[in-house]
């Protein structure tokens, strides 16, 4: 055995297959630790950025330069004017507002990027009893956009926040603004306020700069008064983003990816070893035993290789999901053995031919003179010998596997409500067709994800094939 | 028995089994589910008229309604006379779909054959002449690549960058055979029309090369090898002349048996490409016919696949002889 | 006693029928040793191999001990096994090589059941390769097949055979691919066999060889034994011109020697006729026409040729 392994260290070719599979293993393993996602396809997991958001590291190339990536940070900084502030701890804030006076406290924001997606502040506020007004105002020299205006629960003029002394979250973002809710928006157009969603980012952070957010809060009453509040968190979601951008939807390409990549190595290895299985018992028997066995298995073979593979794949498909005769298993299951049930015929010819061969060494005469059953002889000395060529077609099965499963599913009759390779380019040719955008990072991995597993699997079959088989079988 | 009998008796067993296996797929299949492939086409009313009622006129219509032997007597008449009724689908008859497409896809199929057949003897050649230096190796890196680039991938890729950023090629179809909205003919319409197909045939071209090529490889390669080969080398023989003369002619011999296979099976097997550039072929009319279980159109399909694949299978069988002097029909 | 009665044995490829064996009448008994000699494509090994039940008469029996081998099954068969085995002509064919010699060895023993513990079967496998002249066994039975010479091979294949205690042995040119060096140790072992009371079918084109070990011969022409008999009468005086071209072939240190008979061409079919007849120097009419039969020319010495 050590021997074989060091037969194959000395492979070139082995070791990188070897790179690449476990490349892929690895992430397959991970993935729950690599992406926080568990299914981008969901709603849920979409609009983690904005649409076609570029990958992160693009934004070095001229034409992706400046896009804004994804932020989430504490505006710490501040200034004030009209009254006092005092840290409570590190991050709440006591702001005294004294009698019909204005407290102005002010969050610079150093933005240095187009504009984002949309963005977010969120703060905590615990109001006082007595009648107050928040104004929440984001300027940036000399123009102003009156975001958002806030005033206690009872003076129920929306909107409203939370109950005296106790905390509540303000959350004012850019997709949840409207007319109905922000005084700069209802100055809008009614075309513009409808979209105010996409309008928003555009106007507000319009270019690199400072831009200020302030928070102005008005005691209408004669007595002094205070609120505790937490220091605001500035957030965007923006063109940029992550390892791989995002899709249509905005959701994470790197988590499909990932999650694709997972899918396809585990429907290609155990949809070929099922193709294995059914191919190696065939093979064996027919090449073995021979004479009218032999021509039936071979007939039968040879009659499956004469069915068009694809058509009768997405016919069986339709026969037994669409009319819903198969409810109790999943599609992916019924995909799996459909492809295996399939796709067995060839490597069940290269297993016979082989057994073939086999057979009429002399070693396995011998042992039959030594008394040997067939079936002694099939376990100990057929099989074993059989290994090298049984690894290089598990190998060599696994990408036909997986371009049968991402054909399906580009067609749209196979996986679509999980990340496969199949789907992501189904869905990103798709949308490059419709919308005249060609977005690389959405097309490039999953095609080139599967022409590199493919080409791992297929160098590291060869290798174990060489090293595997003692007698030359190849050629013969 | 005589070579060529048994194999004609063969190939027309096996034809019989598809054709009683498609029966079987299509027709008593669904029956053991219980769905009826009309269904899927009736709308919930039509007319005033009830759904169970329009199921009923279908099946009348189709024949369904009848039991599965008659079934069967009229699906095996239906392929001997090509008459295969009407197409659920389409609503039109089958053979005319056909008809219609297949000149489609052969556009398509034949010349990137011819292409790529030259190309793999090209480079399987060089290879063979080259085995084991970098040239080979790096040449034959690319051949195996290609079995595994997904057409539809690359095809969309080559889509948009050749037709829409660099505007090469007209993007489809009625684009391509019209101008300014005017329908082309005669010599304009062809030559606009094999413009347009350039692209998916490159392609075509490109992705199937790769099998034949590595084959043709292997084979001088073997045959380099092997007893005679050495004997022709140890008389003293050039290189260049054993390598053209005695191993490339009996390498190419299993290139062709590989082409003819190709030739079968490719008219069902270019689906993708016909998808991706909008080409109304033979592939995509079998997805269709697949996706909507198109009982008269799937069954006149498969039969004629299987029956195109068995008569090349039988040509290649009469021609074999003929190129190689070591079968003999007898 | 291993006998076969009307042999004949048919290859077909592309419809054609090869007669490889075709009426042969051979027996190897206990306590000897049998010559089967011919040149390539003679049918000589066929003949081998079909007493062993390794390959299907179309017509003829084997008997062995009485019994019909062809119709063994279950314990009978194995026990036919056991008892009769064969050595081929190339070790490095004639084992597994992915398996140690221990293990090629123990195969037999394996199949059988003979060894009921661990330690005997080691016990009984490392006698049986000391027996072979393979010392010290322990580092033999460790190796792998492909590190040993020809000659080793060929000992661990005889072991494999002789572990199972054989009555008969097949021995199909066991020595043709050794070097000359080491033959005689080789053929050694199967008089020492004899002496046993083993009884052995040599498989040969080298009369030499079976000058060397055997007591009695059979002489095959495409598929025919044209002439069979005692070891000293056959190689001493051969009767059948095939015989004696083989024995004019051989170099001889007696410059006086009879006859030089000399064949023309190759080995070919026949349709009709003596089959030596196309080759044949003292060929006449009848021999186109007829085919002679074996008939005893002197006591136990058959020879087929209407020369005698």
């Amino acid at each position: 055995m050590n021997k074989t392994l060091r037969d194959l260290l000395e492979r070139k070719s082995f070791i990188a297959s070897l790179v690449i599979l476990v490349f892929f293993a690895v992430i397959a393993v991970a993935a729950p630790i690599l992406t926080p996602y568990s299914n981008p396809y969901l709603p849920s997991q979409a609009r983690v950025a904005a649409p076609y958001a570029v990958p992160g590291w693009a934004t070095i190339f001229p034409q992706y330069r400046g896009l804004a990536p994804n932020q989430n940070f504490v505006l710490s900084i501040y200034n004030v004017s009209g009254g006092e502030v005092k840290e409570l701890n590190s991050s709440w804030m006591q702001v005294s507002v004294p009698a019909s006076g204005t407290t102005n406290v002010t969050f610079p924001i150093k933005w240095g990027y187009k504009p984002p997606y949309s963005f977010a502040f969120s703060f905590n506020i615990s109001p006082p009893k007595e009648y107050y007004v928040l104004n929440v105002v984001l300027w940036h020299g000399n123009k102003s956009f009156w975001l958002y205006s806030i005033t206690p629960q009872d003076y129920a003029i929306p909107p409203q926040v939370g109950v005296p002394n106790k905390p509540s979250t303000v959350y004012i973002s850019s997709i949840l603004l409207s007319a109905s809710n922000s005084p700069y928006v209802s100055t809008l157009s009614p075309t513009q306020q409808a979209l105010s969603g996409v309008y928003l980012p555009t106007y507000t952070f319009s270019a690199p700069g400072v831009y200020n957010l302030t928070l102005s809060f008005n005691n209408e009453g004669n007595t002094p008064i205070s609120f505790a509040i937490s220091k605001p968190t500035f957030s965007d979601k923006g063109y940029a983003y992550g390892r791989l951008g995002t899709d249509n939807n905005g959701a994470s390409v790197f988590a499909e990816f990932i999650l694709g990549a997972r899918f396809d190595l585990f429907i290609g290895v155990v949809a070929s070893a099922m193709i294995i299985a059914i191919g190696l018992i065939l093979g064996m028997l027919a090449g073995y035993i021979g004479g009218k066995l032999d021509l039936s298995l071979n007939g039968f073979t040879d009659f499956f290789l004469l069915l068009p593979g694809l058509p009768l794949l997405i016919t069986l498909e339709t026969i037994l999901v669409v009319s819903g005769a198969i409810t109790k298993i999943s599609l992916a299951t019924v995909i799996v053995i459909l492809i295996a049930l399939l796709s067995w015929p060839g490597t069940m010819k290269i297993i016979r031919s082989q057994t073939l061969s086999l057979r009429t060494r002399t070693f396995v005469e011998s042992s039959k003179a030594l008394g040997a059953g067939n079936f002694r002889i099939m376990m100990r000395h057929i099989l074993p010998n059989l290994a090298g060529i049984l690894f290089a077609q598990l190998a060599y099965d696994v990408p036909g596997v997986i371009l049968a499963e991402s054909g399906l599913d580009f067609l749209g009759l196979g996986i679509r409500s999980f990340p496969t390779w199949g789907n992501m380019l189904g869905f990103a040719t798709n949308a490059a067709s419709s919308a005249n955008s060609f977005a690389w990072w959405w097309v490039l991995p999953p095609g080139l994800g599967i022409v590199i597993l493919s080409l791992g699997f297929f160098y590291f079959g060869t290798a174990l094939l060489d090293v595997l088989s003692p007698y030359r079988l190849r050629g013969e | 028995m005589n070579y060529l009998v048994k194999r004609i008796i063969e190939r027309v067993v096996l034809l019989f089994a598809v054709i009683n296996f498609n029966f079987f797929l299509f027709q008593i299949l669904p029956a053991i589910y219980n769905i009826n492939p009309v269904q899927l086409y009736v709308p919930p009313t039509y007319r005033g008229l009830s759904r169970s009622v329009l199921v009923q006129g279908l099946e009348a219509r189709f024949g369904l309604n009848q039991p599965l032997d008659i079934r069967y007597i009229k699906y095996i008449e239906a392929l001997l006379t090509f008459h295969f009724g009407i197409s659920f689908h389409y609503q039109s008859p089958v053979f005319d779909l056909i008809a219609q497409r297949f000149p489609v896809t052969a556009l398509l199929v034949i010349p990137s054959l011819i292409l790529s057949t030259l190309l793999a003897i090209g480079l399987g050649i060089y290879s063979a002449a080259r085995n084991g230096k970098l040239g080979d190796s790096v040449n034959s890196f690319f051949a195996i690549l290609t079995y595994f680039i997904p057409a539809f991938w690359l095809a969309a890729i080559v889509v948009y960058y050749f037709s829409f950023q660099l505007g090469w090629f007209p993007s489809s179809v009625a684009e391509a055979i019209t101008h300014n909205g005017v329908a082309l003919t005669g010599v304009d319409y062809w030559l606009n029309l094999m413009k347009f197909l350039t692209l998916p045939i490159l392609l075509i071209t490109v992705l199937s090369y790769g099998v034949r090529m590595i084959l043709l490889r292997n084979q001088s390669v073997d045959l380099n090898n092997s007893n005679f080969v050495v004997n022709l080398k140890a008389r003293g023989i050039n290189e260049r002349r054993i390598l053209y003369r005695h191993v490339v002619r009996n390498a190419v011999l299993p290139v062709f048996t590989r082409v003819g296979i190709d030739l079968a099976f490719l008219f069902a097997g270019v689906v993708f490409i016909e998808d991706i550039f909008n080409i109304p072929g033979l592939g995509r009319l079998l997805v269709t016919a697949s996706e909507t279980l198109d009982i008269p159109l799937l069954s006149a399909d498969f039969y004629i696949i299987s029956l195109f694949a068995i008569v090349i299978l039988l040509i290649m069988d009469l021609l074999y002889p003929l190129i190689d002097p070591r079968v003999r029909y007898e | 006693m291993i006998e076969s009665k009307g042999l004949k044995v048919y290859f077909k490829s592309r419809g054609k029928t090869v007669k490889a064996v075709d009426g042969v009448n051979v027996a190897v008994g206990q306590k000897e040793i049998v010559g089967l000699i011919g040149e390539s494509g003679s049918g000589k090994t066929t003949v081998g191999r079909t007493l062993l039940a390794l390959q299907r008469p179309v017509e003829g029996d084997v008997v062995w001990n009485g019994k019909d081998v062809f119709r063994l099954k279950g314990s009978e068969l194995k026990e036919f096994r056991r008892r009769n085995q064969i050595i081929y002509q190339i070790p490095y064919e004639a084992v597994d090589i992915r398996y140690k010699v221990y293990d090629v060895v123990a195969e037999g023993v394996r199949i059988h059941g003979l060894a009921s513990t661990k330690e005997e079967e080691r016990e009984m496998v490392l006698k049986t390769l000391e027996n072979m002249g393979l010392t010290p066994p322990e580092e033999y039975a460790n190796a792998l097949p492909l590190q040993l010479s020809g000659g080793q091979l060929q000992r661990v294949a005889i072991a494999r055979a002789l572990i199972l205690d054989p009555e008969i042995i097949v021995a199909d040119e066991p020595v043709s691919m050794l070097d000359m060096s080491i033959r005689a140790g080789v053929l050694n072992i199967f008089t020492g066999l004899k002496e046993k009371g083993t009884g052995v079918l040599m498989i040969t084109h080298d009369i030499s060889t079976i000058a060397y070990v055997a007591d009695r011969v059979y002489v095959m022409y495409l598929g025919k034994v044209v002439e069979q008999g005692p070891v000293e009468r056959v190689v001493e005086n051969p009767l059948h011109p095939y015989t004696q071209a083989l024995v004019a072939a051989v170099p001889r240190p007696d410059p006086k020697s009879k006859v030089e008979v000399k064949l023309k061409g190759e080995i070919s079919q026949v349709q009709r006729g003596c089959p030596l007849h196309p080759r044949c120097p003292f060929a006449f009419n009848s021999c186109r026409e007829n085919e002679p039969q074996l008939k005893e020319v002197e006591p136990d010495h058959y020879v087929s040729c209407f020369l005698h």
